[in-house]
């Protein structure tokens, strides 16, 4: 059976973002970091939290009265997990057209193509060898 | 011995009736909003309730009642029938017709029974099959809509629990709803809402609500039972009432309970219409749930968007309903004596009565009469 992946919400991928870098964190810590603008109460907060663990984004440990959470996905598999759905939902799971997409994109400054350009260099030396 | 024409004569019954309660209880409706009492929704509700509940359980009542009929405490001549009195108002010359044809109109049903199960012509069996395929599709339909509930409440996250309510949390849907099973009652909301707290708030009051009203259960029964009445008009028209009251009278119910700000109250429910404005398939499956708003696709857009509208104007008008208790009984039992009454006389006559042998004489002397009249029958060929 093909393995259905979990993905985050707008406002849950706020909360990890702020516990990656963070590392650890309790959910008065991570309210702390968010931008001042965006008021939101602590049971919110901790109801964010609470369905994070249950889609096994994170886990907690409880200490005194508190939970301190943990991320169990890296940013980068979280990354990989992402670009992966977008090539296989929006780019008939070609990543090459994705790539070319990106590439194609009148943004992208030489500086950035030379570092992509790198990675793939990169990449294939490291398959061939 | 209960045959299969005695199931399908009472099937065709309970469909007549609902045709005659829907066309009363609209009439009712109509007649309230010209005199005034157009928010009296809660006791229209109930009405509409009750009298569903008489029409489907009409066929048991109908046996019971016979029975009694049958044991002697009851006269028959008292129990009301309609064909019998089709056929007294005709020989008192209320109306003209051929005496054929009258009584041609009048087995129309018992010819249609016949047709179907005894004689197997050559129409009644393909409407039978037809009859029976669709049923079993909207069985089936049912079945997916349960399946696919299922799965999006697996698929949603637990948020809060009291006794058998559980508060959930689920990406995959835009619209609040609440559902519930044998045991366990559920109220779901978009995970997006949980930093919406005045909507949060609104929401969950107006889900609650309807859990305390009864309305996701009469949903999944009227739900239940869509498959027997699929082909049935009155049946969609009496749901979709149903629905209109049903959230008139919960907004109505949680405005006067919770005192919330009428603007506060519109907004979250152009909110959460906002947000999921998004297109919906043709044929998408409804799931047996009790919404916030009604979101439907592109061909009946417009009855979702005069279904805010109502609620909206409504809530801004604001008129209290004043004891509903008492309008329902008001209303509500001459609709059931209607509706019981009307259950009784559409049944078979079960004798032949005085009038019945009376049309029958004039349709054998007027057979006569015509035999007689044609001048080939009885006259030599030499």
């Amino acid at each position: 059976m093909v393995q259905k992946y979990k993905f985050l919400t707008e406002v849950e991928l706020e909360f990890m973002t702020q516990l990656w870098e963070l590392g650890q964190g309790t959910v008065r810590d991570l309210l702390d970091t968010l931008s001042p603008d965006r008021p939101l109460a602590y049971t919110s907060g901790a109801t964010i939290m609470r369905i994070l663990e249950q889609k096994e984004f994170v886990t907690s440990t409880k200490v005194g009265k508190t939970f301190i959470y943990h991320p169990v996905l890296t940013k980068d598999a979280y990354q990989t997990r992402s670009i992966k759905n977008l090539s296989e939902k929006l780019f008939d799971n070609t990543p090459a057209s994705l790539v070319a997409r990106l590439v194609n994109d009148s943004d992208l400054s030489p500086e950035a193509l030379d570092a992509i350009r790198t990675l793939i260099d990169k990449r294939l030396k490291d398959d061939n060898s | 011995m209960i045959t299969a024409s005695t199931v399908f004569d009472a099937y065709l019954d309970v469909n007549a009736l609902l045709l005659l309660a829907c066309t009363a209880c609209f009439a009712t409706g109509y007649a309230l909003r010209f005199v005034g009492l157009g928010h009296t929704v809660l006791a229209q509700l109930r009405m509409m309730r009750a009298t569903f509940l008489a029409v489907v359980i009409s066929p048991f009542i109908v046996i019971v009642f016979m029975a009694v009929v049958q044991n002697g405490y009851i006269l028959p001549d008292s129990v009301p029938n309609l064909s019998d009195f089709i056929v007294a108002q005709y020989l008192h010359g209320a109306f003209e017709m051929n005496p054929t044809a009258l009584e041609n109109l009048l087995s129309v049903r018992s010819q249609t029974a016949s047709a179907f199960f005894e004689t197997h012509d050559a129409v009644g069996v393909p409407v039978v099959a037809l009859l029976v395929a669709g049923i079993v599709v909207f069985g089936l339909r049912l079945a997916l809509s349960i399946l696919r509930l299922r799965r999006m409440i697996r698929d949603s996250y637990a948020w809060r629990r009291f006794g058998s309510l559980h508060l959930r949390l689920s990406d995959e849907i835009s619209v609040p709803f609440s559902t519930r099973s044998l045991r366990n009652r559920f109220v779901v909301l978009p995970s997006a809402m949980i930093t919406r707290n005045a909507d949060l708030r609104i929401t969950l009051a107006h889900e609650i609500q309807h859990l305390r009203q009864n309305d996701v259960t009469w949903e999944i029964f009227l739900e239940a039972l869509r498959p027997l009445f699929f082909w049935n008009p009155a049946f969609y028209l009496w749901k979709r009432r149903v629905e209109q009251l049903r959230e008139l009278s919960c907004d109505r119910q949680v405005m006067m309970s919770r005192g919330y700000k009428v603007a506060e109250y519109c907004d979250c429910l152009i909110n959460v219409c906002q947000n999921s404005l998004k297109p919906r398939p043709l044929f998408a499956v409804d799931v047996p749930v009790v919404a916030l708003v009604r979101i439907e696709n592109r061909l009946f857009a417009q009855r979702s968007a005069k279904l805010l509208k109502n609620r909206l104007f409504s809530l801004i008008e604001g008129k209290a309903e004043r004891n509903p208790t008492q309008v329902f009984l008001l209303l509500g039992l001459p609709m059931l004596a209607l509706t019981l009454t009307a259950s009784l006389a559409i049944q078979k006559p079960s004798d032949w009565s005085q009038d019945r042998l009376m049309l029958s004489t004039i349709i054998n002397l007027e057979r006569i009469h015509t035999t007689n009249a044609t001048p080939t029958f009885g006259v030599p060929s030499y």
